[in-house]
């Protein structure tokens, strides 16, 4: 046997039958010099490949740095402009005080509040792609194991209930009914407090609860509950449960995977509504970098793909009461964003 | 509305430091620009700013090494410092702050995000400066 456990492949030629084969099989003898020859080969071609790996697995890394970096320059200055605009067309108000809304462009009989909105989605486009490439460096972190935390002593029902406001607020379009259930909330004191970083898990809520909305039809109903996990040392429990068409047993692992976008995503729900996009795929494995990071953990369940019978998915996400140490802990007086 | 408050912006990217510039001044800041660190450390000195933007990487002195010299000279050593950087990553966060700076932001800062943390730069007193990071206490 190898050290791997398995008997090494060898190429029969030059295998040699037993003498001894009495009991009318076959054994087979090898030569201890080409067994070793074989194995010191073996050993070499394996560092080679772990090498190569390695270095695959830098080029990747530095890749992203760079990317990430140029794209980021030419990105802030394209929303500053932007916001500068905004902001300067916010400013022409007319002898009444009121903003103007003269034609700024003749032929066309824009108005300012018509160039307003096109910077306003400008804006926004960029704001998306500064999230996406927030997203790619995150990942990077996670691989590196290194995402910083800025930890301070925050209050889950009241960061979850926030969130499930935002989430409304954002998809005012959306027939779904988002409800937010917290039995051990405020009421019960201190109980759902843990010690994380609020700007990350509201970053890893958002997606949660947003994606729930998202994968939701039009008239169903998304639910998220808050509880003291069982295990009573002071972790919580949240599970957001959407009305969308499930998951497939193969995939629920699998969609906690880097670009891993699902073969089942494009269904969206129900095809009552249509559902563009889908995304890089970095969204819950950032999420779960981000319970990992805590200490926590983020997974899913669902009875299945079924786009008639709309079985939903249902996401659990444990905390515990606070992270792990780490080498490199924040003293907590420094601001360092994303 | 002019608040007075003089911020010295350092960044080797021309363009940048100018928009930079042009959206403190519309908030009413009062702005001097610099495009390497030699010509910031400067006027970081003899324009006596309330509060410094330094970009992390720049040709000649970079904005690390700039940090830690305003750290050093008395004149400057309370001085309030923001760092941008491109890079996303743990450890040159922490470069960052080792060098001294108050706070650090990623490229692309959104301005709203910007404003608010130097708004947040002017009103808390400087933390006491520490050559070493704290022990942990773990």
């Amino acid at each position: 046997m190898t050290p791997f456990g398995h008997p090494t492949p060898t190429d029969p030629a030059r295998l040699e039958m037993s003498p001894h084969a009495e009991d009318g099989q076959v054994h087979v003898q090898r030569d201890p010099r080409e067994t070793d020859r074989q194995l010191r080969e073996q050993a070499r071609e394996i560092a080679e490949l772990r090498r190569s790996v390695r270095d695959a697995n830098e080029i990747k890394s530095d890749f992203l740095a760079v990317v990430n970096h140029e794209l980021r320059t030419p990105l802030s200055a394209l929303l500053g402009y932007l916001f500068l605009i905004q902001r300067r067309l916010g400013q022409r108000r007319n002898a009444e005080g009121a903003l103007e809304t003269t034609p700024v462009v003749g032929p066309s009989g824009a108005t300012i509040d018509d160039v307003r909105e096109l910077l306003e989605k400008g804006r926004l486009a960029g704001a998306r792609l500064v999230r996406l490439l927030d997203e790619l460096a995150a990942m990077e972190w996670i691989h590196r194991q290194d995402l910083p935390l800025d930890l301070e002593r925050l209050s889950m029902d009241r960061l979850v209930a926030g969130v499930c406001d935002e989430v409304r607020l954002l998809a005012p379009d959306r027939r779904v009914r988002l409800d937010f259930h917290c039995p051990d909330g405020e009421d019960d004191g201190d109980g759902l407090e843990i010690v994380g970083d609020p700007e990350k898990l509201r970053r890893l809520l958002e997606h949660l609860v947003g994606n729930a909305v998202k994968y939701t039809p039009d008239g169903g109903c998304v639910r998220v509950e808050m509880q003291a996990a069982q295990s009573g040392d002071g972790s919580v429990h949240v599970t957001v449960r959407d009305g969308g068409v499930g998951i497939p047993a193969r995939d629920l692992e699998r969609i906690f995977e880097p670009f891993y976008t699902g073969t089942t995503a494009r269904h969206h729900s129900s095809g009552k509504t249509k559902f563009m996009g889908v995304g890089l795929g970095l969204g819950l494995p950032v999420s779960r970098g981000i319970a990992r990071a805590h200490g926590g953990e983020l997974w899913a369940e669902s009875a299945g793909f079924d786009p008639e019978r709309l079985p939903g998915a249902r996401f659990h996400l444990l905390l515990p009461p606070c992270p792990p140490e780490r080498p490199s802990a924040d003293d907590g007086q420094w601001r360092a964003t994303r | 509305m002019t608040r007075a408050i003089r911020v010295l912006i350092i960044d080797d990217e021309i363009e940048f430091a100018g928009l930079l510039g042009a959206i403190l001044d519309e908030e009413g800041y009062q702005t001097t620009l610099a495009h390497d660190g030699l010509e910031g450390l400067d006027l970081a000195l003899k324009s006596h700013p309330n509060l410094v933007i330094v970009d992390a990487a720049m040709p000649g002195m970079d904005g690390y090494e700039l940090c830690r010299r305003l750290r050093a000279d008395p004149q400057t050593s309370e001085l309030p410092v923001l760092m941008l950087t491109g890079r996303t990553f743990d450890s040159e966060l922490n470069e960052a702050r080792e060098a001294g700076a108050d706070a650090c932001l990623t490229k692309p800062c959104e301005p709203p995000e910007l404003l608010s943390t130097l708004e947040q730069l002017m009103r808390v007193p400087r933390e006491p400066v520490h050559a070493d990071p704290a022990p942990s206490t773990g």
